[in-house]
This record gives structure tokens, C-alpha cells and sequence, in this order.
């Protein structure tokens, strides 16, 4: 069994491929925001709390984004995107927006 | 009474078809369909499968919260020993005689048919029989212990005038069974799944002959967690209130009768990560049984010239096992052990039996130190030291430990009694598995992680190249490609075939010699500079899947090292190629996304 919350957040996961868009962070989260988030996601995909198919891949996928975001230090490209402080880019507060 | 069942067909009768004939290679989709959890509304019981206690933990829904299931006895612990007693007195209350015994009624048989009674075999699941520990067990067991075909060892036991041999899996199984059918009397209701307590250094081989066992006494799934990781969810259900949103790290030390568990879990609200395990297998509490009873020996031996007889031996080693559990406590006691040549009257000093087992203690030390490295934790992160097991009632192990960590930081449970942490995490684990919902019961999630590296052979340089690493949270999935090596000897008369051959290994070491072969996989290839794709899944439950795809063709293989490793190898497979590992392994959730700038802060 499994809720119609949790099979889209799977579907959601699997759609998205940027760790942070996978995890809802943004850059300017504290480590503090990463963990819960991560928590919170977890306790919806894991394969024991979701016998949804393609739970393990998103969980897998979940973890990886964490991984990566946890083992980082600070930006790891800077560039072309649109940069703000503390705001996340401009694509990541309308996506902020429309979760709330 | 649920102790008669019929006896399992001991190995040598059911050979044939386990040859090496079946190999695991199924083409169908389903394999991929893996389920791990049963239907909703499947009951789920959790089991702490020591090497001398079993102990049973359920959901209890009067209560709300789990609690300990009484044997028919009733009692909350039924001892390890599995009986096969050829005597009158069961014929006459109607019991076959080839039907085991288990329990408390095996251990009462133990002296008069010591061939026939076994105890303490959970060290010896899945091992081979050339295994040391197997000779050092074989020392002190009154029975005898042989191979199998595969070069497992085999308990032998005498019965009915006959010998037969049983695997450890095969007495586990006749536990389990005894504990399924006590469960399901107690609670009413039918229980196909269960949540099952291992050390955390058992190998995947280990765990899947326990698995099988499960099976085999009718649970149609068995999660296996580590002691460790059990204790530290019970650790979390009796703690006090914690700030949340703080990441408590605690270190979970599991001292059980033949086995260390050592891990360190990281506790987010309701979040159970397992960071870091470590063990020491066949090697735990009872290695101090042992040195008492040599100290014993040694001490007849200046006595008078007593002849010490199997049955005396065994005598002295369940004294010792007395001894040692009242000097936890006391400072001193005095026991008389009676033995064919008389009673042996002897008094022991807790200081005396710390001096004999000064290195018992550095020993037990070692997993602490490990975990600490490999989980990268700065001692003074770990919030708490969670001790369980019997062992850990050692007054000197506790300061022992206590002095590592700076502060007093050894847990007290305050709800729960300590002998039963295992047990109640296991309890817990089960309800939760159940989809049992609670308001004693928190939402607990536990992420368990890999004991092992797991790593396939690289022929150019012979070594293992590890793919996934040990304590990689599960599930876990990784890609590698690989390019196949042609042989380097010049080319015969014979042309060079058309398959690749992959070894997929079990260890932490890069050497093949010491770590263990789980399989042996084979994928054609149309030219060998053509590149192989291999996935390697790893789900919840440990099972593993790997698949191979080169130029056209797809192959899964799920691999379960049970009874023999995989051999899929087609017939020419000895004029295949190895294959050398190009680009590092790639975690299969990284589908190419791009990292945008971000900063994290403490």
C-alpha cells in the first residue's frame, strides 16, 4: 500500500535529476534544512514505509542527491546562472512558490 | 504443544537436486519485481536469535507497544539446544523418534545423550568446514562435526543407530520453526514474517543460509538486522525526550555469547542510520567460558590425577558459564561442579578471571576503534555508548569502554532491561514492518548498510576492484563498464571465445584469495573491444541483482549464494576473457544532472 502522496513524490523524484531539485534545497539551505528534508523524504519513498515498484530507485536517488550535497563544501560552479545570496535562483523561488 | 515437528531431510539426502546444475538465472521480468515486504496485514515477529537465547518480541494490540511472547513454559527466554533423543520415554508420550526436541526439553537431554543434543551452532552457520573456527569449536562440542559435499560443515548426529547430518541452517530451522508455532499460539493468529537478530559481521553467505532457515520454518520473509542496530532502536524507543532537529550519534556495542557487534548510528527524530558496523564472529562472551574451563583443567590436573571424561568437560564448561555470570556481580564465589571422579569444590576471584582474560578485553575493544575510523566520528560526537548482551555485563569491559569515551556516556536503559534491548528492537523493528500504527510506537525508519565491500575481479592486475563499499547505505546501486581482455598467451588453434567471464566477490581486501567468491557470471560479447555494462542492485534484504548488458543482449542474475556461489558460466566458459574495469563506478541516481552553485552551512 502506499499513498497517493508518497507515489508522487517518487514520481517527482524520478523526474527531476539536479541533486538539489531532487532534495527541495536551496543554496542558501543550512545543513540543518538538508537533514530534515532529507529525513522527511526518506520516511515517504524508503521501500519499507512504500511497496510502490520504483521506491528503492527513488530512494537510491535520494540518497545519492544527499550524498552529494552533504560531501560538498560551498558552490561547486559558478557561472552562468542566475545567482542571488540566500535566495536560491529566481527558477528555484517560483519552484519554492508553487510547493507552498 | 508446538516442540514435535518433522525433523528436516538432512543434506545427504537432498544433494542431487541442489547440485550445481541450478543456476540462478531467470529471464523473466519478475526478477526485477522484487517485493521484499509482504501483503498489508501480514503479521511480523521479532526474533533475537542469540547463540544461546532465543528470545520473541511482538506487537501486542491490547497494549499498543510490543512485548516479550512466552514460551509454553512461560517463559520470556528459551535456550538454544536442539535435542534428537532416541528415548522410551518420548515413544511412550507418542513422539516419533526421529522428531527433535527444542528448547528447554533438549537442554535437559544434553547429558544423557550429548551426541544427540546440540547448542551454541549459530557460529558455525555457512562456514566452511576448514574454517579455524570450526576446529576450536570442534574441541569443546561433544559432537562431532563433519563436510558436506559442498565443503560446509555438517553437525553429525547419532540416531536411531544411524548418523545424519545436519546443516546449522537445518537446527536453526527446527528453532525457528519451534518459535513460529509458539508465536502464532500465543498470539492467535498466523505470522509469515519475521524480523531476525545476526551479528553484523555475518557475510552475505551467513545470512543467506539464516535466511533460508527462515524459510524453511514457514516465514516467507526474514529481515535480518544486526544486535547493534537492534539495540540502538530500542535505544530510541526508551531515551529521553531529545531536542529535535539534533542528530544524536550513539555508539551500539553488542557482546553476545560468540559474536562482537559494534556500529555506529546516527538518530535523526525517527530517522536509524546505520554509519559504521564492525564484528568479531565466533568469537564473543563464551571464549571466557573456555578460559575457565582450561584454568579448570589446569587446576585437576595439580590436584590428584583425575580423569577428566567428555561429560566432565562438558560439566565444567556450563559451571564456568555460572562462574563467570555471578562474578558480574560478585567479587568472589565458591562452586562445586560434580564430576564422575567426585566434586571438584573451587573458589574464584573476579581479579583471577580478569587476568585470565586480560586480552579477551583489547580484543573486544578492536570493532569500537574501527567503526570509530570508518564511520569518521570524532569520539566526542558520540552522544551515547549503548551496551547490550550478556558479555557487556563485565565490570571491567565497562570501564574499559568507559575510559575511550571522555565523560560517563554508558546508557542505562531506564524502561527496558538491557538483557532484552536486542530482543525489543527486533519487537519493534517487526511491528513496524507489520504496518503496525501506534502511538507508543514512533514511525522508526532504519537504514541499514552494507557489511562487506562487494567487488569484481580485474584480470589485468588480478585484483578486486571494489564497487560498492561496505557501509553503503541500503538499498544501493551502482554501474561500472567494462571491457573485456583478451588472454595474453598467443592465440592457438582454438579461436577465442565469445564471452566474457565476471567474478563478483565478497571482502575488503584487494586480494581475491581472501575474500569470498559469490559468483561467477558469464555474458557473450560480440568483439572484445566491445564494452559491458554491470549493474549491481543491492535491495533492503540484501539480495543481489546484478545485470549484465553487452552490444544486444540483457541478463539479470539475482544472485544468492545458497548452497553453492552462482556458477552461470556457459560450457566453453574456461576459453573466456576477464575483464579490467574502465571509468570509476557510477552511482545509478546520478542521472546527469548538473549541480548548480550552492553553499551549505553549519
Amino acid at each position: 500500500m502506499y499513498t497517493i502522496a508518497q507515489e508522487a513524490e517518487i514520481n517527482r523524484i524520478l523526474s527531476s535529476s539536479a541533486p538539489q531539485t531532487i532534495l527541495q534545497v536551496q543554496r542558501s539551505s543550512t545543513k540543518q534544512t538538508l537533514k530534515q528534508t532529507y529525513r522527511i523524504k526518506a520516511l515517504l519513498v524508503h521501500p519499507d514505509k512504500c511497496d510502490h515498484p520504483r521506491a528503492e530507485e527513488a530512494f537510491v536517488r535520494l540518497r545519492t542527491a544527499f550524498e552529494t550535497i552533504s560531501a560538498g563544501n560551498g558552490p561547486w560552479r559558478s557561472g552562468d546562472e542566475e545567482k542571488t545570496s540566500g535566495m536560491g535562483t529566481q527558477r528555484e523561488r517560483e519552484r519554492q512558490d508553487s510547493f507552498e | 504443544m508446538p516442540t514435535a515437528m518433522p525433523a528436516p531431510t538432512p543434506t545427504a539426502e537432498r544433494g542431487d537436486e541442489r547440485g550445481r546444475e541450478p543456476m540462478t538465472v531467470s529471464p523473466e521480468p519478475s526478477i526485477r519485481s522484487r517485493s521484499p515486504s509482504l501483503p498489508p496485514g501480514s503479521h511480523y515477529i521479532g526474533i533475537d536469535l542469540g547463540t544461546t537465547l532465543l528470545r520473541l518480541c511482538a506487537y501486542h494490540p491490547d497494549l499498543q507497544t510490543v512485548r516479550f511472547v512466552p514460551n509454553e513454559r512461560d517463559k520470556r527466554k528459551t535456550p538454544c539446544f536442539v535435542a534428537f533423543p532416541d528415548d522410551i520415554e518420548l515413544v511412550e508420550s507418542g513422539r516419533k523418534a526421529c522428531d527433535p526436541v527444542v528448547g528447554e526439553e533438549a537442554q535437559r537431554w544434553l547429558f544423557k545423550y550429548p551426541k544427540a543434543t546440540v547448542f551454541s551452532w549459530a557460529q558455525l552457520v555457512g562456514l566452511k568446514f576448514d574454517d579455524e573456527r570450526v576446529a576450536f569449536y570442534q574441541r569443546y562440542a561433544p559432537y562431532r562435526l563433519v563436510k558436506d559435499k559442498y565443503a560446509r560443515v555438517c553437525v553429525e548426529i547419532e540416531h536411531d543407530g544411524r548418523q545424519k547430518h545436519y546443516r546449522p541452517e537445518d537446527l536453526t530451522a527446527i528453532l525457528l520453526t519451534y518459535a513460529r508455532q509458539n508465536a502464532e499460539q500465543a498470539l492467535r493468529h498466523p505470522i509469515t514474517g519475521s524480523v531476525i537478530t545476526v551479528p553484523a559481521g555475518y557475510t552475505l553467505l551467513q545470512r543467506d543460509a539464516t535466511k533460508e532457515a527462515a524459510r524453511q520454518a514457514g516465514f516467507q520473509h526474514a529481515r535480518l538486522i544486526s544486535n547493534a542496530a537492534a539495540a540502538a532502536i530500542a535505544f530510541g524507543f526508551d531515551r529521553p525526550a531529545h531536542p529535535t532537529s539534533v542528530t544524536e550519534y550513539v555508539l551500539s556495542f553488542n557482546l553476545g555469547a560468540a559474536h562482537i557487534d559494534c556500529a555506529v548510528v546516527g538518530i535523526d527524530e525517527e530517522v536509524f542510520e546505520v554509519l559504521a558496523s564492525a564484528g568479531d564472529v565466533g568469537f564473543g562472551a563464551a571464549d571466557v567460558d573456555v578460559r575457565l574451563l582450561m584454568h579448570f583443567v589446569q587446576d585437576l590436573s595439580k590436584q590428584s590425577n583425575r580423569k577428566l571424561t567428555s561429560l566432565d568437560l562438558l560439566s565444567l564448561r556450563f559451571g564456568a558459564e555460572k562462574i563467570k555470570k555471578a562474578l558480574s556481580t560478585a567479587d568472589s564465589i565458591s562452586h562445586t561442579i560434580q564430576l564422575s571422579s567426585g566434586a571438584y569444590a573451587m573458589t574464584m576471584t573476579r581479579e583471577l578471571l580478569e587476568t585470565l582474560c586480560a586480552d579477551f578485553f583489547d580484543r573486544c575493544l578492536v570493532p569500537i576503534q574501527q567503526v570509530l575510523v570508518e564511520a569518521k566520528m570524532d569520539i566526542t560526537k558520540i552522544s551515547k555508548v549503548v551496551l547490550s548482551g550478556g558479555g557487556s555485563h563485565f565490570p571491567k569491559l565497562r570501564d574499559r569502554i568507559s575510559s575511550l569515551f571522555p565523560g560517563n556516556h554508558i546508557y542505562d536503559f531506564a524502561l527496558i532491561d538491557k538483557h532484552k534491548a536486542v530482543g525489543y528492537g527486533a519487537g519493534i523493528e517487526s511491528a513496524l514492518l507489520s504496518g503496525m500504527r501506534s502511538p507508543n510506537i514512533t514511525n522508526y525508519l532504519l537504514i541499514d548498510s552494507l557489511s562487506f565491500s562487494l567487488g569484481i575481479l580485474d584480470t589485468t592486475t588480478n585484483t578486486i576492484k571494489t564497487l560498492l563499499k561496505r557501509n553503503t547505505a541500503l538499498p544501493a546501486q551502482t554501474t561500472v563498464t567494462l571491457r573485456p581482455i583478451p588472454p595474453t598467451t598467443p592465440p592457438t588453434s582454438t579461436p577465442p571465445a565469445p564471452i566474457a567471464v565476471i567474478k563478483l566477490y565478497e571482502g575488503d581486501t584487494t586480494d581475491p584469495k581472501t575474500c569470498h567468491l559469490l559468483a561467477t557470471l558469464s555474458t557473450p560479447i560480440p568483439t572484445q573491444d566491445k564494452h559491458i555494462t554491470l549493474s549491481i542492485d543491492v535491495d533492503v534484504d540484501r539480495t543481489v541483482l546484478v545485470t549484465l548488458v553487452s552490444d544486444e543482449t540483457e541478463k539479470n542474475v539475482r544472485v544468492t549464494d545458497y548452497p553453492m556461489p552462482v556458477f552461470d558460466v556457459s560450457e566453453d566458459w574456461e576459453r573466456g576473457v576477464g575483464v579490467t574495469v574502465v571509468g570509476a563506478g557510477e552511482r545509478k541516481g546520478q542521472a546527469g544532472g548538473e549541480v548548480e552553485g550552492m553553499e551549505i552551512q553549519d
